[in-house]
């Protein structure tokens, strides 16, 4: 768009970097926003890959995301976890794995105490000899397994919820872009068409002088009422012409006034710029 | 960086980027102007009733310059004669861009001539000038007025201060006579410099414009001379046997080329020096070559030859051993090239259409654009502005004097009493 060319950036440094410095505020707070909740370490369960899938499939750019094809390492405290899965959609953190059977585990037994012979091999060897202190040990232990369970189903919810609200801000920002970029388009075609109108009218009331010869550059900046109708006309610095282009343009505006408006009123401006640079 | 802070970041710049898409201050690019003439009134002037209606005469060659469009007097709907008095909604409602207003008042043995120029779409005054004028001087006041307001609106100084040489031939065949007249710009105040009974042709203003070279057939014999326009008094600078014509002047005033023939009837063009009549030889070729004239430089000629088989124009610089480089390769026919003022463009004789009208010539590219639309046109030359070219048409058999605008291609009939009106040339600054 000849709108972004270098004398539109030239003339509009100023505005455009407000612009930008306010924009940047404002993603700054969101980003502070963002930091103030602990980052978390990521830990994608993998079901919870699988309802991202199905559910936002729809969108067009399901923005790209790091799948763990292999199952990252779970923290061994829990025992065994449904296990990958295809689609499954179920975004519940799995049936409960029967908690009176997982007496396999064992892990914060300090090494070199090892007084259990490989624990993990089978459900099976019920072989030990049973003592009361045994049972109070073991029911600490099943309760501790109970409690690691329980925090470990909270965070995984937790995860869960997070990873939604994360993927629903990824939607977002794709459905913005796109609907940035429809609007874009349309409102480019708009501006493109009003400015062609307006193009068209100031160069028919453009009575240009003889001393407007190739090279001439001056910019007249117009205000412009809701009506199109030229409220002023200021030809803004620096401008190579002589005081004859100077007047000429001025009332090139003046006379070509009231100006096209716009049918998509969104687009129009009370300020507009006129380059004149004849090319001849 | 966390994919979150990321993520968010680039809703962030998306929605940035829309938002100064919709805001982005709107340009647009004007590129082509028109050469449409401006709207103007210029309202009479208070205490007039002189000799001369000094309004009518600026009024006249701004309307003749091709750039302005004044408004009659009839159709002004007010004649304000002080600026407090002007009704603007009424001069916008005729759609009149510009408003000279004006007053002149006795001052001792002359005048004082105060014009002022308004913008009626600002409502500014862009223009308050005085100007002092003699009894006898009154047009030349007014034409030095319409100057300063063209310059004002168009950006170049106008010309309608200065004069015109122009060929009258009068009388019947038996009686038949020429008359060398200048006059004003505007073809008023004709003053007949030579008068004879044989041909008289192509007047040449030197360039300080004190002096017309010219060629004359008196005693049957064509001879070039060189008069004082103030006092009459000429000189005879080349009376060779055969055929002396076509001068024009060099840059400097010091040296005149020529078309000259030879014994065998060859013409080719020389270069006089007008103090030591010393004689150097430019072309040497059996077409002819003929009507030629200085570059801005004066180190190179631009002339007339049909070496090619047919007339087209050339240049060939000044030095020994120089060969004539063509300029023109559009249309068949291109003839009598004068130069403008800025050195850049000829204006020449072209055929176009089986007609022959006047066309600008770009010296630098070739490009040609024919300015006139009539079937017999000639002599051209540029005004001292180079906005406007002078030159001969035909009306009903006889040859009347025409300006054209160079940008808009607008003409003018500049109109003369009566005769059959030949080879104009238009003067330097005065």
């Amino acid at each position: 768009m000849t709108a972004l060319q270098s004398p539109f950036l030239r003339d509009h440094a100023g505005s455009l970097l407000g612009s930008c410095f306010l924009h940047g505020v404002l993603v700054l707070i969101v980003v502070a926003m963002a930091w103030v909740t602990p980052p978390t370490r990521r830990v994608v369960p993998a079901m919870i890959e699988a309802t991202l899938v199905s559910s936002h499939r729809n969108y067009v750019t399901p923005v790209p995301h790091p799948a763990p094809a292999a199952t990252p390492p779970l923290p061994a405290v829990v025992a065994p976890t449904p296990v990958p899965v295809m689609p499954t959609p179920v975004p519940k953190p799995a049936p409960k794995p029967a908690p009176v059977k997982v007496p396999t585990k064992v892990l914060k037994v300090p090494p070199g105490v090892t007084e259990k012979p490989k624990p993990a091999v089978a459900p099976k060897p019920k072989v030990v000899p049973f003592s009361k202190a045994d049972a109070s040990a073991l029911e600490r232990e099943l309760r501790d397994n109970e409690q690691a369970r329980q925090a470990a189903q909270v965070k995984a919810a937790q995860e869960a919820a997070r990873a939604r609200a994360e993927a629903q801000v990824r939607a977002q920002a794709a459905v913005t872009a796109r609907n940035n970029a429809v609007r874009q388009e349309q409102v480019a075609g708009e501006t493109s068409q009003y400015l062609a109108e307006i193009k068209a009218r100031v160069e028919q009331a453009w009575s240009r002088p003889a001393s407007a010869r190739k090279g001439v550059q001056c910019t007249l900046e117009v205000d412009q009422s809701p009506g199109g109708t030229v409220l002023q006309a200021r030809v803004i610095n620096p401008c190579n012409g002589d005081e004859a282009v100077r007047a000429s343009i001025r009332d090139a505006a003046l006379r070509a006034s009231p100006l096209p408006v716009p049918k998509n009123g969104d687009i129009f401006q009370r300020t507009l710029h006129l380059v004149f640079s004849p090319d001849e | 960086m966390n994919k979150r802070v990321q993520t968010v970041l680039l809703a962030c710049v998306l929605y940035v980027a829309g938002i100064a898409a919709a805001q982005a201050q709107l340009t647009v690019d004007i590129t082509k102007g028109n050469s449409s003439p401006i709207p103007i009134a210029i309202v009479p002037f208070s205490g007039e009733g002189l000799a001369v209606d000094v309004a009518q005469v600026v009024e006249g060659d701004l309307a003749r310059s091709g750039r302005f469009a004044p408004l009659a007097r009839a159709a002004q709907p007010q004649q304000p004669t002080q600026a407090s008095q002007i009704d603007w909604p009424q001069w916008k409602l005729v759609k009149t861009d510009y408003l000279a207003i004006g007053r002149i008042r006795a001052d001792g043995a002359g005048y004082v001539i105060e014009v002022e120029l308004h913008n009626v779409l600002s409502g500014e005054r862009v223009l308050g000038v005085s100007v002092n004028a003699t009894g006898s001087g009154l047009r030349l006041s007014a034409h030095r007025i319409a100057d300063l307001l063209y310059e004002k609106l168009i950006g170049v100084p106008g010309a309608f201060a200065t004069r015109i040489a122009y060929v009258a031939v009068e009388g019947p065949v038996a009686a038949r006579h020429w008359r060398l007249v200048v006059a004003d710009s505007d073809g008023e105040n004709p003053v007949t410099i030579v008068d004879s009974k044989q041909p008289l042709m192509s007047p040449s203003w030197s360039p300080d414009g004190t002096q017309l070279a010219y060629v004359s057939f008196e005693g049957r014999v064509s001879s070039v001379f060189v008069q004082s326009i103030q006092t009459g008094v000429r000189d005879r600078v080349s009376g060779r046997a055969g055929i002396n014509g076509a001068p024009a002047w060099a840059p400097d005033g010091r040296r005149m080329a020529l078309a000259l023939s030879q014994p065998d009837g060859n013409v080719d063009v020389f270069v006089l020096d007008l103090e030591t009549k010393a004689l150097l030889r430019v072309t040497d070729d059996p077409a002819i070559d003929t009507e030629p004239c200085f570059s801005a430089d004066g180190q190179s000629l631009y002339f007339t030859s049909d070496r090619a088989g047919r007339p087209q124009i050339y240049q060939i610089r000044l030095a020994p051993g120089e060969r004539a480089k063509r300029l023109t390769f559009e249309g068949s026919y291109n003839a009598r090239p004068r130069l403008s003022p800025d050195g850049k463009m000829l204006a020449v004789v072209t055929q176009d259409q089986g007609a022959y009208r006047i066309a600008r010539v770009d010296i630098a590219t070739g490009q040609s654009l024919v300015l006139t639309t009539g079937r017999l046109d000639e002599s051209p030359t540029f005004a001292p502005n180079g906005q406007t070219v002078i030159y001969s048409a035909r009306e009903r058999g006889r040859g009347v004097l025409a300006t054209v605008a160079i940008d808009s291609g607008v003409v003018t009939r500049i109109t003369l009493a009566s005769g059959d009106i030949r080879d104009p040339a238009w003067s330097p600054r005065l």
